[in-house]
């Protein structure tokens, strides 16, 4: 049996425009993922909780107001509870001077507005080598 | 995290050897059954509680504030939340912890979503076998909160000591009930919603029912009003859940709920060994493309073609 990606959909941050973030968990799961779908305005420790607890493959985080620039302190966060192995995304608003800062602290890709919901729903099934078993 | 290490970490407490090992059992992973395997013979000291009821009765919410209130008490708690998996895209939404802001919040409380997978029942094929890996690790409580998908519904009495069947005001009259199934399996009644005007009445229409089948079956069923959303009426629940942990522990009768779990789980792995191996062998057999093709024809009934098909198989097998 092929193996289902399991992908948490959050927001962190004092921002509560979760739409974008709706959209996206939609997609995931008609791509045949199960996706963890929490409130918005979560703590950086109630991610990794869920992480740890939920032992999601992908971490996917929405900012439309400058909580990229806490992300960072997530991926710190998580790496200091052996999480480390988890794919942190981020999509949103992300200004483009901001980018280079979010790569070096771990982020694997960033998705801007304009995405095509389907190219997001790729890069994750890509990265996770759909097809094979972990 | 390799095989052995896995197994150390649950019985040390490590949650990550936790999640992780829900996670090879979910996807049936290699050594899945070796897994379970070793882990089942330290297993049997949790008091399982299942939830079940309706879509949208609160079964989310009043789990998350049972949780925090049992925790409070000094117990140790695990979630399993169950939400449905896409008949279409295998999929699923797991939203649960929308609901469960309390427990959330809460490191010391362990919450985990599960996809039901084309199960039917309201839960999911391995649900069992994580509650066996909960109860290992040393939780005291495991709530299993099942998909809620509506009357027959009953797949959790097979693997909870304690069933709650929740219902909400306004979801139907006294003849919803009395119907059978899941009306059936319940240990405690939770009338929740209990802020709605004609909660009282529903709570009422239920104790009706209860007490024609009590007579019957001489065992009283505690039906009780609950707001998980204004916090009332949880003491009262966790009274109710403790006083009938320590009863069926006292009376035999947890020894009497374990052995139908034994039964059930025992015949129904095997069923499905059994229904593998026919499937496999009639699906591929000579026969099954001929046979179909009258069925489609109506020109043999499907019932009867079966029958054919099964004596064909069972001579097949006696000839080996």
């Amino acid at each position: 049996m092929e193996r289902q990606i399991k992908v948490l959909v959050t927001k962190i941050g004092l921002d509560g425009h979760d739409r974008g973030a709706r959209v996206v968990a939609s997609s995931f799961r008609n791509a045949g993922m199960e996706v963890i779908y929490t409130s918005p305005w979560q703590k950086i420790e109630d991610v990794v909780n869920i992480t740890l607890q939920e032992d999601v493959d992908i971490v996917a985080i929405s900012s439309l107001a400058y909580d990229h620039l806490i992300v960072p302190k997530l991926i710190e966060a998580l790496q200091s509870e052996g999480l480390g192995d988890k794919k942190v995304l981020v999509g949103g608003i992300i200004p483009r001077e901001d980018e280079e800062m979010l790569l070096n602290a771990g982020v694997k890709k960033i998705f801007h507005p304009g995405e095509t919901l389907d190219s997001i729903v790729e890069y994750v099934e890509n990265i996770m080598g759909k097809t094979s078993m972990k | 995290m390799e095989f052995l290490g896995i197994i150390e970490g649950i019985k040390s407490g490590n949650k990550r050897a936790l999640a992780r090992a829900i996670t090879i059992v979910e996807n049936n992973e290699e050594n899945y059954l070796e897994l379970v395997s070793k882990i089942y013979l330290s297993s049997g000291k949790a008091h399982i509680i299942g939830i079940t009821g309706s879509p949208g009765t609160g079964k989310s919410t009043l789990v998350d504030r049972v949780a925090s209130k049992l925790h409070m008490d000094g117990k140790s708690i695990a979630i399993i939340a169950i939400d449905p998996s896409s008949p279409f895209s295998n999929g699923a939404i797991l939203g649960d912890r929308i609901r469960m802001s309390n427990s959330q919040k809460n490191p010391d409380i362990f919450v985990r979503s599960i996809a039901s997978r084309g199960q039917v029942g309201g839960l999911s094929k391995s649900v069992g076998n994580i509650t066996t890996l909960m109860d290992v690790f040393g939780y005291d409580c495991i709530l299993i909160e099942t998909v809620g998908s509506g009357q027959s519904e009953i797949e959790i009495m097979n693997l909870a000591h304690t069933t709650i069947v929740v219902t909400a005001p306004g979801l139907g009259d006294e003849i919803q009930a009395q119907k059978s199934g899941i009306m059936e399996i319940a240990n405690l009644f939770v009338v929740n919603k209990a802020d709605l005007p004609s909660a009282e009445m529903t709570a009422n229409q239920i104790q009706q029912m209860l007490h024609t089948e009590s007579v019957i079956k001489r065992k009283k069923v505690p039906v009780l009003l609950t707001s998980a959303l204004e916090d009332k009426g949880i003491e009262d629940l966790i009274e109710k859940l403790e006083v009938r942990w320590d009863e069926i522990n006292k009376t035999g009768e947890r020894e009497r709920i374990e052995n139908a779990h034994a039964t059930y789980k025992l015949t129904e792995s095997l069923k499905e060994k059994f229904l593998s191996y026919i499937e496999n062998e009639i699906l591929n057999g000579a026969e099954w493309n001929d046979i179909f093709k009258q069925v489609m024809d109506r020109k043999i009934n499907p019932e009867y073609a079966a029958n054919h098909l099964f004596t064909r198989f069972l001579k097949k097998e006696a000839d080996v």
